[in-house]
Formats: C-alpha cells, sequence, structure tokens
C-alpha cells in the first residue's frame, strides 16, 4: 500500500518500508525516491511512494487452445484474449476469460487482428488494428467488448498492422508505429487514440516503433503512456523509449531498455510498466517506473507473441502472460504478483 | 449465406444486440458475408445483396492486389502471403 500524499511521517515509512526502532532516517536511503546518501526529505522522497521487491510467477490454468499473438484485456483473475491473428488456427476468432480459477469460451471476434493492439477490461474490452490475415492488408477497424459479445467501434484514423500500443480502458486507447500496406509505409508516427466512440489523430509524431511495449505509467489515462523497445524499419529491434503526454501533446524520451526485444508482452499496474518475453524467445521480464528499469524474475518458459496489447490496470500489481508462438508456450498462463 | 460488397463503417455497423440476434459477421476483403436472415441487418447498413459469383469475382480481385502487392522479404510474424480461397 502506496504511502499517501498528504502529510508524511516517519511511522508512516517505517510501515511501507519496515525497519526497527527507534527509527533512523539512514535506514531508507535508496528507499522511494530517497537518494542513496545525503539529506533525505519526509514529504518529497516518499509522498506516494511504495515498496516493491518484484514479482514472482506462476502457472494458472492452460487456454483453451493453443495459439499465438492474441490480444489481451482485462486483469489477473478476471481476464481475457482474443484469438485473432491467424485463420487457420484453432478457435480463429475465438473469445476466452478467466475468472481465477477457469477458462470459458465468449463470442468471437468479427475481424483480423493480427498482432494488433488492445486492452481495457474484461466487461469492457477493446482491439485495433493488426495484419487481416483474411483480406492481406492492415486493418483500420475497432471492435468492443462487453463481456460477451464484440461488436465494432470506431474505424481508425488510418489502419495499421505491428504497430505498438494499447490501453487499460476502452476509452482510452493509443496506437502508433508499424507499418500499412498495398504500398507498404513503414514506421508509421501518427498518433492515434480511441476515446470509445472515435479515434483521433494527436497531431504529433511518434519515433514509429512498431510490434513494441505499451502500457499507462500514470493511472488509467493516456497522460503518461509508455511505448518501450519495438523495431523500425532502418536497423530493426531496439531500446529506444518513449513517453506520451496526451494533454500535452508530446512524446518525450525516456531512459533506454536494458535489451532490444520485440512481440512480447506488456502489462502495467497504473505505474510500473512490464515487459515480458519476447523475440527471439527470451524469458526475460523487465518493469519501467520513471525513469528506471528493473531486471525482473523470468517467466517459467521462453515466450513471444504472448499476449498482445497491454490487457487492463492490475491494481493489484504483478503482470501476465498468455499463451505464445512457440510450442512450449502454446497455450500456458503464466501471472504474477508483486511484493 | 448472403453477400455484399463493402466494409466495416465503424461504430453502429455491428452491435451487440446484432451479434446476439445471430448477425454473425465475416469480412473477406471487400465483401461482406452474413447468414441468411440478416436481410435488415444489410438495409440498416445500406448494403445491398449480391449473387455469390459477383462476391466471389470482387474477393478474387481484391486478392490479386493484395498478392501482387505482397512482400516476400517481409518477415513479420505472423504475416503469411495473402492467397485466394473460396467465400463460404
Amino acid at each position: 500500500m502506496a504511502i499517501g500524499t498528504g502529510q508524511v511521517s516517519l511511522g508512516d515509512i517505517q510501515t511501507e518500508y519496515g525497519g526497527s526502532n527507534p527509527i533512523g532516517l539512514s535506514e531508507y536511503y535508496d528507499k522511494g525516491n530517497a537518494p542513496s546518501s545525503g539529506e533525505i526529505q519526509l514529504w518529497a522522497d516518499f509522498q506516494g511512494t511504495a515498496s516493491y521487491s518484484g514479482i514472482t510467477w506462476s502457472t494458472d490454468d492452460d487456454v483453451p487452445t493453443a495459439h499465438s499473438f492474441g490480444i489481451k484485456f482485462g486483469i489477473i483473475g478476471a481476464q481475457g484474449i482474443v484469438n485473432c491473428n491467424d485463420k487457420n488456427a484453432t478457435g480463429w476468432k475465438a473469445t476466452y476469460e478467466h475468472n481465477g480459477s477457469s477458462w470459458s469460451t465468449t463470442g468471437s471476434c468479427a475481424g483480423t487482428h493480427g498482432v494488433g493492439c488492445g486492452g481495457g477490461t474484461q466487461g469492457a474490452g477493446v482491439i485495433a488494428s493488426g495484419w487481416d490475415d483474411v483480406g492481406g492488408d492492415e486493418s483500420n477497424v475497432t471492435e468492443e467488448y462487453n463481456g460477451s459479445t464484440w461488436s465494432t467501434g470506431g474505424n481508425m484514423v488510418s489502419g495499421s498492422a505491428y504497430s505498438t500500443g494499447g490501453g487499460t480502458l476502452q476509452t482510452a486507447q493509443l496506437i502508433t508505429g508499424g507499418s500499412s500496406y498495398t504500398p507498404t509505409v513503414r514506421d508509421l508516427s501518427m498518433t492515434q487514440t480511441y476515446n470509445g466512440t472515435s479515434w483521433s489523430d494527436e497531431s504529433v509524431a511518434s519515433d514509429g516503433r512498431g510490434s513494441g511495449y505499451s502500457g499507462e505509467s500514470g493511472g488509467n489515462g493516456l497522460d503518461a503512456f509508455l511505448s518501450a523497445s519495438g523495431a523500425n524499419e532502418s536497423g530493426g529491434a531496439n531500446t529506444n523509449v518513449q513517453l506520451f503526454n496526451q494533454t500535452a501533446g508530446s512524446w518525450t524520451s525516456k531512459a533506454a531498455a536494458s535489451s532490444a526485444k520485440t512481440y512480447g508482452s506488456s502489462s502495467t499496474d497504473g505505474t510500473r510498466v512490464y515487459r515480458i518475453g519476447g523475440s527471439s524467445a527470451v524469458d526475460t521480464v523487465e518493469s519501467w517506473v520513471e525513469n528506471a528499469w528493473t531486471s525482473e524474475n523470468a517467466i517459467p518458459t521462453v515466450a513471444r507473441g504472448n499476449g498482445m496489447g497491454t490487457g487492463g490496470t492490475e491494481a493489484s500489481g504483478g503482470a501476465s502472460s498468455i499463451a505464445g508462438l512457440l510450442p512450449s508456450m502454446g497455450s500456458k498462463y503464466y501471472i504474477s504478483a508483486a511484493s | 449465406m448472403l453477400y455484399a460488397e463493402g466494409t466495416i463503417t465503424g461504430k453502429g455497423f455491428l452491435t451487440h444486440e446484432d451479434r446476439e440476434n445471430g448477425v454473425e459477421l465475416q469480412v473477406w476483403g471487400n465483401v461482406i458475408v452474413v447468414p441468411d436472415g440478416c436481410e435488415a441487418w444489410l438495409t440498416r447498413n445500406t448494403l445491398t445483396a449480391i449473387p455469390k459469383a459477383t462476391a466471389q469475382a470482387l474477393y478474387d480481385t481484391h486478392m490479386d492486389t493484395a498478392i501482387a502487392a505482397f512482400d516476400p522479404d517481409d518477415n513479420s510474424e505472423g504475416r503469411a502471403q495473402p492467397a485466394r480461397g473460396t467465400l463460404p
């Protein structure tokens, strides 16, 4: 539980970060936003902070059919994933919900969104963009989920595939980067946002990385939306990171990721954004919180295509990885808890 | 099956109520396919039913364009070479 943003006492800090009596401020160097030495300021260094030791993974129920590049929505305990990537796959277009105990199958989506973007909650999910495996082109279609069926949402300003983006709310989605086809255009820099009804061009260019990792780091909404790693046409996968602020209408470069990855899964607790697995088939996990990366415990098996989009806000912490491209990963559902 | 030329136009095109009423939409390029009995849905979306042979020809043309434009050196994950199929 985070320390409040009002008055901060020594007792508040000890409750959150532990320690012995009598309380000595030197116990709290490197905790919260405190420096590693020198002066510690109670409010400035600890208001709104929380202790964090990392995440621990466990294996949950297998998804009913093995698939890859499904788009996840919801959170651990109320999770969803829709399989809309490969027209030849078993359970193509099927949607699966996990209630914390088992998976069930619900309504199928209408379009095709290979390596698409999405997120939202189990009762209000959303998917958009992606490679249309049937029409042989990028998709500009948005679909909204109400807990049982999919309906069409507003079409994107411009369709895209292999983009970076998603969002934890159906009413606050972002997509940028990736490609469009016929003719082929790479590194799409348009920043598009969805408000639950229509998409808007934010008129600010991203660096165009596609198939990257993403999630809100400032609570629900798009004023601190992270785009991490992914690939550009020139140079391929890279470690670049940008943070979007919708109110300011800007992308700001942030601390580079430790490795160049694409096609992995993202999760966010609203503050900390996780990037989980990815190409080329790795089990590594890192998390970002302004403005530093932390190495996390690895997922149990290597994975890529293990749940695109961002899912919902994991308000209790943790992250998830759902199915994936490799035979060893095909139907595995891994969840983690934060401590 | 019912066939029409068109694409998904956005919000309201296919609603949750439509799905609950059996409108199982399939979109094959610029061809829309829905089950028999969805005439009212077509009308609401200002779509006109066309013969299956006409729909198949539209679909073939669309796919030929996509096939011609496909870059075989594009190794994006899961992006298979487009191929013609037969409408249901």
